[in-house]
């Protein structure tokens, strides 16, 4: 866990972004960068939900379509498209989100279990519940949305 | 005290050495103990004892002086070897191995070998004295301190060293008066002879004796090597606190010889004062690393070369950093070919042009240079067969012999370390499966042992190495009835195979002939994961069996991973680049050629039929034959090999040939069927890799 969480009044740092109508938020320690739209190399017969891989200065990243990857109907893409890469387990993997919007400090106390959410179809994925001005922020489990990836 | 931690690594590095000299005697001498051997095993032996002993490491230093005791026993002929003794022999190796590694890695060692150091003692006190006079008769007789006289077998390695075209040299070494430590002088003499490829066939007084300092302020040794007086003498003198060496050639009849019949060899002496380049002359070809047949060089002595020690990773990176610099390269022609274009024959441009070329020059040169700064011999993957073979044929109760060839063949360490595995599995195969136990091979009108040969060498691009065995061979009609019942295939599409692709059923997942799954073989790898381990670096796997008389594998691998020169294709759009080492050649074909056989396109090249496949009916779902019916457009097929099969991939567009640099694609894409990684190209665009070997598995499918 980052050391956000270490801190007496315990927060958590993550970073918002939109997918859909909804608000999703990652955990910063995951991210390694966010980059615009950029030519995407499609790999046949891969999962449905990888769009293919990218240059990333001289490395091969993947990129998933992460609408595909939570069952979430398909967006089109626009300028406000972005490609978050985040590295698990020492291996980076881009996910495509239809924009970003803040870095959120969370305090713990504000974040609820995610069962409320159960029967929808994202809700595997799906950490944790936090609440910032009423609004509600999904919190991903990237760990979570990346294993078992392979078919 | 001496503050040691500056010679751990000097130490460490040398005690692998010895431990590996020690794993290869210890081998050679269950099979053919040659006075060679003993001699350099128990040289082994005490010189470990030596270095241990004198870092500190004390149980490492008993544990060794417990085999040096077993082997001078051996040598002295007052035992004889037995499989308990090499079993005892290989445990006690196994400990100083595992103490070695824990002092790498902690700077000591705690593991105990007091029960080992008993169990040599007692083959000692077990054994029964051989009773052979021949041995007793050669047994020391305490030299005198006056002249050295030298044993039969000092005398014949004497010979020997004389026959193989070395001189052999009587040294007297002398001592500075005021030399404090004169064992360790002495310890150091004879390690300089021993790095400059000479060999100590005897000493006055003997060995033990310079250890514990039982010498005045000379001692007398008998040297063979391949320099001349001077040299040695020179390279001798280096040493602090030597005060002279008497170097003088070696006279057999001079000595005092313990038996007649050695009296009556004839050998030359080759003359004093030979020049360096004369010796060298006379020498013959250096011996193979090491041959399979049990015969060991007397020079295997580590050499002082112009060396430095690179980490790895430095190496991995200084590749990288050129891999980049070639895809630059490639950009930099690029746009030079597109201002050529557009601006003609523009002063500047033509500057432009000159120096990418340069650069290009440049790049090659550099990248050819690190890539054989990559490269190891293979033997770093063989020297620990011998012994596996032998604890594996202990076990399964057969008599194997392993021949090894080409251990020098040198390869990418990318790429030594992937074939590792792949074949350990293999080799374990054979013993287990391939071998016959003893009583059969008997009956079946074949020696009780057998053979497995394993080889490397070059061919072009790539390296092949080739295991083959003297075994049972495999039946193809077993292995088809083996696959129905499995349910690898219908008995259908296993009866239309051909033998040869019967026999590569083996490969296919889930297919296992062994009866029982042993402790080693079913170790949950099959021949399935061997085969995509090899492929996944562009390598192929073959076979080829005779039933009742063996099989044999070939594997080719390319000569390194990072960099190859690829066809660039178009399919749908999208750049593939297809390996050129599979690429056959390339054709333009009018769409009324193809014909269909089945539902299968194919066309007829030369008198054969060429199967088809279009890359984007394979990659892009569509149906292969409809994607073969529409249009009356010239298609492009690049036509491509493995082993004999040939398949023409189909694609929209040839744009050229180029050298990549080999990415692998994420894990997180899975296995891929028919892309094997991917490259960037000049326009820093990402194109996949095709892998050949899948699309002939694709093909076949679709056949069956």
């Amino acid at each position: 866990m980052s050391t956000a969480t270490m801190t007496s009044t315990a927060e958590r740092q993550v970073v918002a972004f939109r997918l859909g109508n909804e608000t999703y938020a990652i955990d910063i320690s995951y991210i390694h960068e966010i980059i615009r739209m950029k030519e995407i190399t499609f790999v046949p017969r891969a999962p449905h939900y990888m769009r293919g891989v990218i240059n990333l200065r001289g490395r091969i990243v993947p990129v998933m379509d992460l609408s595909a990857r939570l069952g979430l109907s398909a967006q089109e893409e626009t300028a406000q498209s972005r490609i978050i890469v985040v590295e698990v387990n020492g291996e980076s993997i881009g996910m495509i989100v239809d924009a970003v919007s803040e870095v959120l400090r969370l305090p713990e106390e504000q974040i609820e279990p995610p069962a409320q959410m159960a029967g929808t179809e994202s809700a595997d994925y799906i950490s944790g519940l936090g609440k910032i001005n009423d609004r509600l922020v999904l919190l991903l489990d990237v760990e979570k949305v990346v294993e078992n990836m392979q078919i | 005290m001496m503050d040691t931690t500056e010679y751990i690594a000097l130490f460490l590095e040398e005690a692998a050495e010895q431990i590996n000299i020690l794993e290869q005697d210890i081998l050679l001498l269950e099979q053919s103990p040659s006075e060679d051997v003993l001699h350099e095993i128990f040289r082994a032996a005490h010189t470990l004892k030596g270095s241990s002993r004198a870092m500190g490491f004390t149980a490492m230093g008993e544990l060794t002086h417990a085999m040096e005791d077993v082997f001078d026993a051996l040598r002295k002929g007052e035992i004889g070897v037995s499989t308990e003794m090499v079993n005892r022999l290989f445990d006690a190796l196994d400990t100083l191995k595992a103490m070695r590694d824990q002092i790498a890695e902690g700077g000591t060692s705690n593991i105990a070998c007091d029960d080992l150091v008993r169990s040599l003692r007692d083959i000692l006190n077990d054994a029964a004295p051989v009773h052979d006079d021949a041995a007793t008769a050669a047994a020391p007789q305490k030299a005198s301190q006056t002249a050295m006289v030298l044993q039969e077998h000092q005398r014949e390695a004497a010979l020997t060293a004389i026959d193989n075209g070395l001189s052999v040299y009587r040294l007297t070494v002398r001592l500075a008066e005021d030399t404090l430590m004169k064992s360790v002088r002495a310890l150091m003499v004879l390690q300089t002879i021993d790095a400059n490829k000479g060999t100590v066939i005897a000493s006055q007084p003997d060995e033990d004796a310079l250890d514990n300092e039982q010498f005045d302020l000379s001692f007398e040794l008998l040297v063979a090597t391949d320099k001349a007086v001077e040299e040695l003498r020179q390279i001798l003198l280096q040493i602090s606190e030597i005060r002279e060496v008497e170097v003088s050639p070696w006279q057999k009849s001079a000595e005092p010889v313990p038996t007649q019949t050695a009296a009556s060899i004839a050998a030359p002496v080759i003359p004093a004062g030979q020049s360096p380049e004369e010796a060298k002359h006379t020498q013959p070809a250096a011996p193979p690393i090491a041959s399979g047949d049990g015969e060991k060089g007397s020079g295997r002595a580590p050499v002082a070369s112009q060396t430095v020690r690179v980490d790895v990773a430095r190496l991995d990176t200084l590749l990288n950093l050129v891999g980049e610099l070639v895809i630059d390269r490639t950009r930099v022609a690029q746009l030079g070919r597109e201002f050529e274009a557009r601006f003609q024959h523009d002063e500047l441009v033509d500057s432009l042009l000159e120096a990418a070329g340069h650069i290009g020059r440049i790049t090659d040169e550099l990248q050819e240079h690190i890539m054989k700064a990559r490269m190891l011999p293979i033997e770093h993957v063989f020297n620990r067969f011998p012994r596996m073979i032998r604890d594996l044929a202990q076990k399964f109760g057969k008599e194997v012999k392993l021949i090894m060839e080409g251990q020098e063949t040198e390869l990418d360490r990318s790429v030594i370390e992937i074939i590792s595995d792949p074949l350990i599995h293999m080799l374990r195969n054979s013993v287990d499966h391939g071998i016959e136990p003893p009583d059969v091979r008997e009956t079946l009108g074949k020696p009780r042992q057998g053979t497995i040969r394993l080889s490397a060498r070059h061919e072009e691009n790539y390296i092949l190495i080739e295991i083959e065995d003297d075994g049972k061979g495999m039946d193809p009609a077993h292995l088809r009835e083996v696959a129905i019942r499995k349910g690898v295939l219908t008995r259908e599409a296993a009866e239309r195979l051909s033998d040869k692709e019967a026999l590569s059923l083996i490969f296919a997942p889930g297919f296992s002939t062994a009866k029982e799954v042993t402790e080693v073989s079913g170790r949950g790898v099959g021949m399935d994961i061997v085969r995509s381990n090899i492929q996944r670096v562009g390598g192929l796997v073959d076979l080829e069996s005779v039933p009742g008389k063996g099989t044999r594998f070939s594997i080719r691998l390319p000569l390194t991973l990072a960099i190859i020169r690829a066809l660039l294709v178009r399919v749908a759009g999208q750049v593939y680049a297809i390996p050129l080492s599979s690429v056959l050649e390339t054709l333009k074909i009018q769409p009324e050629m193809v014909q269909f056989v089945g539902r299968r396109p194919a066309i007829v090249l030369r008198g054969r039929t060429l199967p088809l496949v279009s890359l984007q009916a394979h990659f892009y779902g569509k149906d292969s034959a409809s994607s073969f019916c529409r249009g009356r457009e010239p298609m492009f097929v690049v036509v491509v090999g493995l082993g004999e099969r040939q398949l023409g991939l189909v694609v929209n567009h040839l744009i050229g040939e180029q050298e990549i640099v080999i990415k692998s694609l994420s894990r997180y894409l899975g296995e891929i069927s028919g892309v094997s990684g991917a490259t960037i190209l000049g326009d820093g665009r990402v194109a996949l890799i095709l892998e050949v070997a899948d699309l002939f598995d694709h093909a076949s499918a679709c056949a069956a």
